[in-house]
């Protein structure tokens, strides 16, 4: 091909034009009429030309007979080839749906053989969905119940056609098999009402099915429904590129809010089950027509209403109402209103609203809908306790990492808080449900601020909810002096102070709290002395404790402190290899032990700090990529999960390779680690320490550079950095940050001076003081003395000024005994 | 006593008007969506899509892998299958009935080329191409599959956009000549039968043309 434009775009419309009238001339005619009209225009006599023939071409050619649709299914005339894969021997083709197509297989389950029904589906998945669809299937294969269609698989088989396996049931369509036996109204009520229980099921599991009717529930011989596709519909709705995707629906059966492209919740299934029974009993569909007879016309009513909130709370109350027209008691006419801010919630939400989303929702309005009725007397005490601790533990520990996730815990906690408190206001002798409710503050404060978590940034929340749930928790353990598990609580919630008062630069307060959760936990671990879990709490709580020690240490430039902090740390790596050899392959052991080396990795670290030992620097490079490896094996089978953590040991054995020379090592370790932090922070853009992270790895990526004599490169990551610190509230007054912005802007400076710009270098270096000045911190001293020597070097006019400032201060840390030994020199040389 | 009877209905927002449907009637629902959209609300148009393509997509997945044996496949089956089912005996007026034309084309259009690139991409993936479908295929011209004429139908857009849009209702919705007049026309455009035809000849030769060159 020769060009660029094709020649059929020349002169647009005119070309038009004269194709149309060239191609009503026969060919003689048309061959003087192209001659005319192109005489001085030979490309577009061969245009037109070109077009002329192409019409002939188009006349032969079969597709413009036909349509697109045609072609496409001639492409697809052979079906797309499903094969015997995997332990799955395929059978017989047993039906097609919209989605795809059905077939009957055996597969074989360690030998025992087990027919299944696969459901494949070429058409309804791209990549993404597939993807999607394996993290999601774990919730609807732990659905059990006789009358649900259990799933039993899915995946793409090798040829990449995804798949569903299904348990296969042998049984005909519910309207069919009530024609066929003619049942009686009250057997098909019967019949209705164990379906319903069966969907309440599914609900309770927080699955919606969305695509409900009478084709979707066989009856087996014996007369057991079977509900099949339940979840399906859910993991296949997907929103597709420009179109505004709807739920997979049956029009007829689904709801208003469905057809209006609205949420859906399990309200959605009530109203498809409504229609489902207007037409189970008249053979019609709702609006047929045929009048229903007595109360059960206000059931169905009820079920059918147009606002998903007026309808039945729960597909246990319709089937209740059910029961109750079966056996001729009046019916519940109930005028609830419950869960309708919820739902407004949800439909302000686009569309696309995460699953995981609508999934919790549906928990909520759950939730609350039992809440609402046990205040009006109409549910168990039990039953709301078991919801609300359902909701705490089963689906707030499910929520995986997805944009939002950490608001949409708070939701759960903040309700399941709610409801556990109003109980344990109802019977505050209740132990049990105070430890329950302990543990719902104990969440709040995590999803609030837990240190090094993804949080909502909230610290001061967090430390609120922390202190109530430690207070219930300290008179359980006053009341059973061994209890475990309140100890075990406390000390993690001590830990999590600690971590905060970390935060807040109060090591004192910091390692206080640690020391407590070291000793709550290591009680635990001696009431229960064969528990690795114990033991591992025991073990975390030291590596806490160690940190505080560090921490004070460096602050303090106090090596006792630093001491103290390496030997609990070698412990703690010795424990932890212990419990590691005894179990090689536990990811739990592996990520201890490797938090171990890294907190020896740490200590050696202010150790070189303080001494200049290179010996240390090297054995800390060491312990940190030690660290890495670990995590890297340990946790491969879980690397979502283990993103952060992950992206975290790049960053610090790069600074290990860094202190111990290894400048092209340090720069590729933290290049890692950085391109982690930023995938992690764009997943969840709510989560506060993920942006924090991510400054983190531009530090380590500037450090990297600069070694390596990449400076200008450099200072972009530093400049980064620093805009990034000063755009996170809170973190200005920690001696870690503050350090670490002098010790850039030392770098930078140092860069500046090198390429000449020494304006901007003593600019920085005054940065830096301002930043020092006033602290009483040995190690705030011992900077701003550095930075007054520098700027003595780069201002040489003022330079004896300069110069005995720090000398002054050099002076006064060796008189408090705090001057770190390797600037012992500096004193004899500024005395002089 | 029995209590007195309440048929199953619905309320459907119109505007600031409420208007009382049946329940099952879903084609009432799309004929609003259709008016409103006129009437210049641009969302309608969201509704509307997402009506109708999960219905395309789900008739077009069981047309085109030919699960439906007995199913003749007539060029014009799914969007008019999809409208007798939305429809109803009434029908809707002939400006629903053209808008609706319009949309469905464009959706199948998507509908179709995605159903392409899959099956494109699942053939490399299997490393082999399937004989028998590529006989199936076998046109004058070659590469005058789904794929290639959307691809040309994008260039063909930026010279003649109305042309375009006669190919888009023609080839991949299948309407006749007479029915893409009527989607025409309910897009505000006046346009005779003749200026259809006549477009769709060019077109073709144009398209033709492309693919021809395309091919060698």
């Amino acid at each position: 091909m020769s060009w660029e434009i094709p020649r059929t775009d020349l002169a647009g419309g005119r070309l038009r034009e004269l194709f149309e009238a060239a191609s009503e001339r026969p060919g003689e005619e048309r061959s003087r009429f192209l001659d005319e009209v192109c005489a001085h225009d030979p490309d577009l006599r061969r245009a037109l030309a070109d077009l002329l023939k192409a019409d002939e071409e188009a006349e032969s050619n079969p597709i413009w007979k036909q349509s697109a649709l045609h072609a496409a299914a001639l492409a697809g005339e052979q079906p797309v080839p499903f094969e015997n894969f995997g332990p799955y021997r395929i059978l017989q083709r047993i039906g097609a749906g919209g989605m795809g197509v059905v077939y009957l297989a055996e597969g074989d389950y360690d030998g025992v053989r087990k027919r299944v029904a696969i459901k494949a589906m070429p058409f309804a998945f791209d990549d993404e969905m597939v993807r999607r669809f394996r993290q999601e299937r774990r919730i609807v294969a732990s659905l059990e119940h006789p009358n649900i269609a259990r799933m039993l698989d899915a995946g793409t088989t090798p040829a990449g056609i995804p798949y569903l396996v299904m348990e296969y049931v042998d049984g005909i369509p519910l309207n069919r098999y009530a024609s066929e036996r003619e049942l009686s109204r009250d057997a098909r009520l019967n019949l209705f009402r164990t379906i319903c229980l069966a969907v309440a099921c599914a609900h309770r599991n927080l699955i919606v099915h969305r695509d409900l009717k009478p084709g979707n529930i066989l009856i087996t011989d014996d007369g057991v429904p079977k509900l099949l596709d339940f979840g399906i519909a859910r993991l296949l709705d997907e929103p597709r590129r420009d179109v505004t995707g709807v739920p997979l629906m049956t029009p007829g059966y689904a709801s208003p809010e469905q057809l209006e492209g609205k949420s859906v919740t399990t309200a959605s299934d009530i109203y498809s089950l409504g229609v489902i029974l207007v037409e189970l009993l008249t053979g019609e569909k709702p609006g047929g027509g045929k009048p229903l007879a007595g109360d059960i016309d206000n059931v169905v009513s009820m079920a059918l209403r147009q606002e998903p909130e007026r309808r039945y709370s729960s597909a246990a109350d319709f089937a209740e109402d059910v029961r109750r027209v079966i056996e001729r008691y009046p019916v519940i006419a109930r005028h609830d209103t419950v869960g309708y801010r919820l739902r407004k919630f949800v439909s302000r939400r686009p569309v696309e609203v995460t699953i995981m989303l609508a999934l919790t929702i549906a928990a909520i309005v759950t939730g609350a809908a039992a809440f609402e009725q046990y205040r009006s007397a109409n549910r168990h005490f039990d039953e709301v306790r078991a919801i609300a601790n359902s909701s705490l533990f089963d689906i707030y520990d499910s929520i995986g990492d997805f944009p939002g996730a950490t608001r949409t815990r708070l939701l759960i906690a903040s309700r399941a808080q709610q409801y556990l408190d109003a109980l344990a206001h109802d019977r505050s002798s209740d132990l049990a449900l105070r430890r329950e409710l302990a543990t719902a503050y104990l969440r709040l404060g995590d999803i609030l601020g837990r240190p090094s978590w993804p949080n909502l940034g909230d610290n001061a929340g967090a430390l609120a909810n922390y202190r109530k749930s430690q207070a219930l928790l300290e008179g359980i353990a006053a009341a059973r002096r061994n209890d475990a598990a309140s100890l075990r609580d406390l000390g993690e919630i001590y830990g999590r102070e600690g971590r905060m008062a970390i935060r807040r630069n109060s090591l004192d307060e910091a390692l206080a709290a640690d020391d407590r959760s070291r000793e709550m936990l290591e009680r635990v671990a001696a009431l229960q002395p064969g528990s690795r879990e114990a033991r591992t709490a025991a073990i975390d709580a030291s590596l806490d404790t160690a940190l505080a020690h560090l921490e004070l240490g460096e602050e303090r430039v106090d090596l006792k402190h630093v001491a103290a902090g390496e030997s609990l740390s070698e412990r703690a790596k010795s424990g932890a290899g212990e419990l590691l050899r005894q179990d090689p392959s536990s990811e739990r052991f592996g990520l201890l032990k490797a938090k171990a080396c890294e907190y020896l990795a740490f200590a050696e670290n202010v150790m070189a700090k303080l001494s200049g030992s290179s010996e240390y620097q090297l054995r800390a490079a060491r312990n940190f990529q030690e660290r890495l490896d670990l995590e890297l094996s340990c946790c491969s089978r879980n690397a979502d999960k283990y993103r952060r953590t992950f992206a975290d040991a790049y960053v610090e054995a790069s600074t290990g390779w860094r202190g111990a020379g290894d400048f092209p090592r340090a720069e590729v370790a933290a290049r890692e680690g950085l391109r982690r932090f930023e995938q992690i922070a764009a997943a969840d853009p709510t989560n506060r320490e993920a942006a924090f992270d991510v400054v983190t790895g531009d530090l380590a990526v500037g450090y990297a550079l600069a070694s390596r004599q990449k400076g200008a490169e450099a200072m972009v990551h530093f400049t980064k950095f620093l805009d990034g610190e000063k755009q996170t509230p809170g973190v200005q007054q920690d001696r870690a940050t503050i350090e670490a912005m002098v010790e850039v802007r030392g770098e930078m400076a140092a860069f500046l001076l090198k390429s000449g710009r020494k304006h901007d270098a003593i600019q920085l270096y005054w940065e830096n003081i301002g930043a020092l000045q006033g602290s009483a911190k040995p190690s705030a001293m011992v900077s701003l003395a550095l930075n007054y020597e520098l700027l003595a070097s780069a201002d040489l006019s003022h330079a004896a000024r300069y110069n005995s400032k720090a000398s002054e201060l050099w002076v006064q840390l060796r008189d408090s005994h705090r001057l770190p030994p390797r600037y012992a020199g500096k004193v004899y040389s500024s005395a002089r | 006593m029995l209590p007195a009877r309440n048929p199953p209905y619905r309320r459907v927002n119109i505007g600031r008007l409420k208007v009382t449907v049946a329940a099952s009637d879903t084609p009432g629902v799309i004929t609003q969506w259709l008016v409103r959209w006129r009437e210049g609300d641009e969302r309608a148009l969201d509704h509307i899509t997402a009506l109708v393509y999960a219905e395309l997509r789900r008739l077009a997945g069981s047309l085109v892998y030919g699960e439906r044996p007995g199913h003749t496949l007539q060029p014009t089956a799914l969007v008019h299958e999809l409208y007798t089912h939305l429809a109803g005996a009434r029908g809707f007026d002939w400006q629903c009935r053209g808008q609706f034309f319009g949309i469905a084309s464009r959706l199948m259009r998507q509908i179709l080329v995605d159903y392409a690139r899959k099956r494109a991409a699942h053939k490399r993936g299997r490393l082999q191409l399937d004989p028998l479908s590529d006989k199936a295929l076998h046109v004058p011209g070659r590469g005058a599959d789904v794929l290639n004429v959307n691809v040309a139908l994008n260039r063909l857009e930026k010279a003649h956009p109305r042309q375009a849009m006669v190919v888009e209702m023609r080839f991949f919705g299948g309407l006749t000549a007479e029915e893409t007049v009527e989607a025409i026309r309910a897009s505000g455009e006046e346009i005779s039968l003749r200026t259809v035809e006549r477009d769709w000849r060019f077109s073709r030769a144009w398209l033709q043309n492309e693919l021809g060159n395309s091919a060698h």
